[in-house]
C-alpha cells in the first residue's frame, strides 16, 4: 500500500499543476483577447529603463477592425495613431507627421491565443494569486521562461474583463527590468471616432511617407543563422525601405511563439567617417530597458540583431550569423 | 484644513502614520475633490511603485527626503483650470512630483549616494538630472542610436500584433525626455525622433502635401 503513496501523491502534484497551468493560459487567452477586442481609454505609466512616463492609449474596435491611439502626457506633444492601414506618428517637437504602411503583421499569429505545448516547453503559465490594480480587482499571472533566453513576465489582470492592467518584464535575475502599470482604464461600449483623431494641432507640420510597402518574400539562402535559442524558428522574412538606409533591409524574424527576435541585414553606404574608425553601425552588444541589441559587421554587411529578449539571445543569435554566398 | 495641515497630513497618510479615523476623515476632504482624487491617485500608484515594485534596489529614505524637501518648497505654479482647487492641489502636486521624481532617480541611479545635509531640494533635482545619462541606448555615436532606434521602430511594427501587451510597445517612442532638450550636457544622448528627421532629411525626399 506504501508504495503507491508516493506515485500516487505525484500524480495528485502533476495534475494541480497541470490544472493551474490551464488556469493561468485561459487567463492569457482571455487577456490577449480582450486587448485586442475591447473598447478602452486609459493612461498608463511606462517606466523603461531609466525613463518614468505617463501617456494615453484609446483603443476601438469596430467594422473598421481595430484603430488605436498612443499620445503623451508630459513634454512636447507625441501621437502614434494606428488603423489596418497605417501607422502615424505626429510629433509635435520636431514639426513632423510620418505615415508608414503598416506591415505583414498577421504572419506571426497571436501565440497567447493557442498557447501550445511547444511554447509550454520554454514557458511556465502560473497563476500566482489574486491582487488589486488600478482600482480593479486583479489576477495575477506569472510567464516564467525555463531557460536565460527569454524573458519572465509578471501580469495584473482585471478580473471581470481579463484587460491588463499592469505587466513587469523580468530578467533571469529576478529583476524588474520594465514596467507599465494604468493609472486609470475605463471600458466601455463605444469610443466615438473623434477620439481616435489627432489631438495635437499639425497643420504646418512636414509630412513624410514611406516610400514602398515591405515586401515579403523567401528568404534568401545567402545568410544563415546556425545557433539559435531553443526553440526559436525563422517565422518571417521581408525587406524594408528604411529611412536610415539607402539600400533595402533584409530583415528576418525568430520567434518561439512569444519572444521575438529581429535581425537585420543592411549593406552600408560608402562614408568617410568610416575611415577614421568611427563607426555608423552598432558593434557588440547595448540595451535599452527589456530591449537588448548587438551588432556585427559580416562580409560587408551590417548584422543588427534587436528584440524584447534577454542579451544571451541576441548574442547567440547575432554571433551566429553567417554569409554563405549569393545563391538566390 | 489649512495647506499646511494638509500637507502634513497627506504625508502623514503616505507614511502610513495616520490612524483609522484620521485616515478615513482626511479621505473624506479629498472625496468632494475630483481633481484633487486624482493626483492622489497617481500618487499612491507611484507610492506603491517604490515601496513593492520598483525595479532594482529602493532607498526608501531618499524617496522620504525628496518628498519632505520639494514639499517645503514653494509650491508649483497651476494651469487656470484648476483656480478653484487650487489652494489645495498646490501640496499635492509638490507630493506628486516630489514622487515622480524619487522614482526616476530610484530607477535610474541606484547607486547614487546623497548627504542628508548642506543642500537642498533644487539642487538634489539638478544633481538627479546631472546623474541621469544614458537613458536610451548606451552608445556612443548619435547615428548608431538612430539606427537602433529605426530598426526597433520597425521590429515592433512587424511584431506587436504577437506581442504580450497589444500596442504598448510603441511607449517608447511617444515618450519625450525633456531632460534632452533642455540640457546642453546631455545633447549627445538627443532623443531619437530628433535624430531621425536629421536622417530623415538627409535620406528621403520629402513627398509633396
Amino acid at each position: 500500500m506504501v508504495k503507491f503513496v508516493f506515485p500516487i501523491s505525484l500524480w495528485i502534484i502533476s495534475v494541480t499543476v497541470a490544472v493551474a497551468e490551464n488556469d493561468a493560459t485561459q487567463w492569457l487567452q482571455r487577456m490577449a483577447t480582450a486587448i485586442k477586442t475591447l473598447n478602452y481609454k486609459g493612461t498608463f505609466v511606462y517606466i523603461h529603463g531609466r525613463q518614468v512616463e505617463a501617456m494615453t492609449i484609446v483603443h476601438k474596435v469596430d467594422e473598421l477592425g481595430e484603430r488605436e491611439k498612443l499620445m503623451s502626457l508630459n513634454g512636447a506633444a507625441r501621437e502614434i495613431i494606428r488603423d489596418q492601414n497605417k501607422l502615424i506618428c505626429i510629433l509635435s517637437d520636431n514639426k513632423s507627421v510620418i505615415i508608414e504602411k503598416s506591415r505583414a503583421r498577421k504572419i506571426i499569429p497571436d501565440a497567447l491565443l493557442m498557447i501550445s505545448a511547444k511554447l509550454r516547453k520554454h514557458y511556465r503559465f502560473v497563476v500566482i494569486g489574486n491582487g488589486r490594480m488600478t482600482g480593479r480587482k486583479a489576477k495575477i499571472i506569472a510567464v516564467e521562461p525555463r531557460d536565460k533566453y527569454r524573458y519572465g513576465y509578471r501580469l495584473w489582470l482585471d478580473k471581470r474583463s481579463a484587460m491588463l492592467l499592469k505587466s513587469d518584464v523580468i530578467n533571469d535575475k529576478g529583476q524588474v527590468v520594465e514596467q507599465l502599470m494604468f493609472t486609470n482604464l475605463t471600458i466601455v461600449k463605444n469610443i466615438d471616432d473623434s477620439a481616435l483623431k489627432p489631438e495635437v494641432a499639425h497643420k504646418d507640420f512636414k509630412v513624410f511617407k514611406q516610400l514602398k510597402k515591405a515586401r515579403v518574400q523567401n528568404a534568401p539562402k545567402a545568410w544563415r543563422v546556425s545557433r539559435l535559442p531553443v526553440g526559436y524558428k525563422m517565422k518571417m522574412y521581408t525587406t524594408h525601405d528604411m529611412r536610415t538606409s539607402k539600400m533595402p533591409v533584409d530583415h528576418f524574424v525568430y520567434t518561439d511563439g512569444l519572444s521575438i527576435v529581429s535581425v537585420y541585414i543592411e549593406k552600408p553606404s560608402p562614408d568617410k567617417s568610416k575611415q577614421k574608425g568611427e563607426n555608423r553601425f552598432l558593434i557588440g552588444a547595448t540595451s535599452m530597458g527589456a530591449i537588448n541589441a548587438y551588432g556585427r559587421e559580416v562580409a560587408g554587411y551590417q548584422i543588427t540583431v534587436v528584440g524584447e529578449v534577454p542579451k544571451a539571445s541576441v548574442m547567440l543569435i547575432g554571433r551566429s550569423v553567417e554569409y554563405i554566398g549569393s545563391r538566390k | 484644513m489649512s495647506n499646511d495641515k494638509l500637507t502634513e497630513q497627506l504625508s502623514a497618510y503616505f507614511d502610513g502614520e495616520l490612524t483609522r479615523l484620521e485616515k478615513s476623515l482626511l479621505l473624506k476632504q479629498i472625496e468632494s475633490d475630483s481633481e484633487l482624487k486624482i493626483k492622489l491617485g497617481r500618487y499612491q500608484l507611484i507610492e506603491d511603485i517604490i515601496k513593492n515594485q520598483a525595479p532594482g534596489s529602493i532607498d526608501l529614505n531618499f524617496h522620504d527626503r525628496v518628498s519632505k524637501q520639494l514639499i517645503s518648497e514653494p509650491a508649483y505654479s497651476s494651469g487656470a483650470s484648476l483656480k478653484g482647487v487650487q489652494k489645495w492641489i498646490k501640496p499635492v502636486v509638490g507630493v506628486a512630483i516630489a514622487a515622480s521624481v524619487a522614482i526616476v532617480a530610484i530607477v535610474s541611479v541606484q547607486n547614487l549616494q546623497y548627504s542628508d545635509t548642506s543642500d537642498d531640494g533644487n539642487n538634489r533635482i539638478t544633481q538627479i538630472e546631472n546623474v541621469d545619462e544614458g537613458t536610451r541606448w548606451a552608445v556612443k555615436r548619435q547615428e548608431v542610436e538612430s539606427r537602433l532606434n529605426s530598426l526597433l521602430f520597425n521590429h515592433y511594427e512587424t511584431t506587436s500584433n504577437n506581442s504580450i501587451r497589444g500596442m504598448l510597445p510603441f511607449a517608447p517612442f511617444v515618450v519625450y525626455d525633456k531632460r534632452f532638450k533642455d540640457d546642453e550636457k546631455l545633447k549627445r544622448n538627443v532623443s531619437h525622433e530628433q535624430f531621425d528627421q536629421q536622417q530623415i532629411n538627409q535620406n528621403l525626399q520629402q513627398e509633396p502635401r
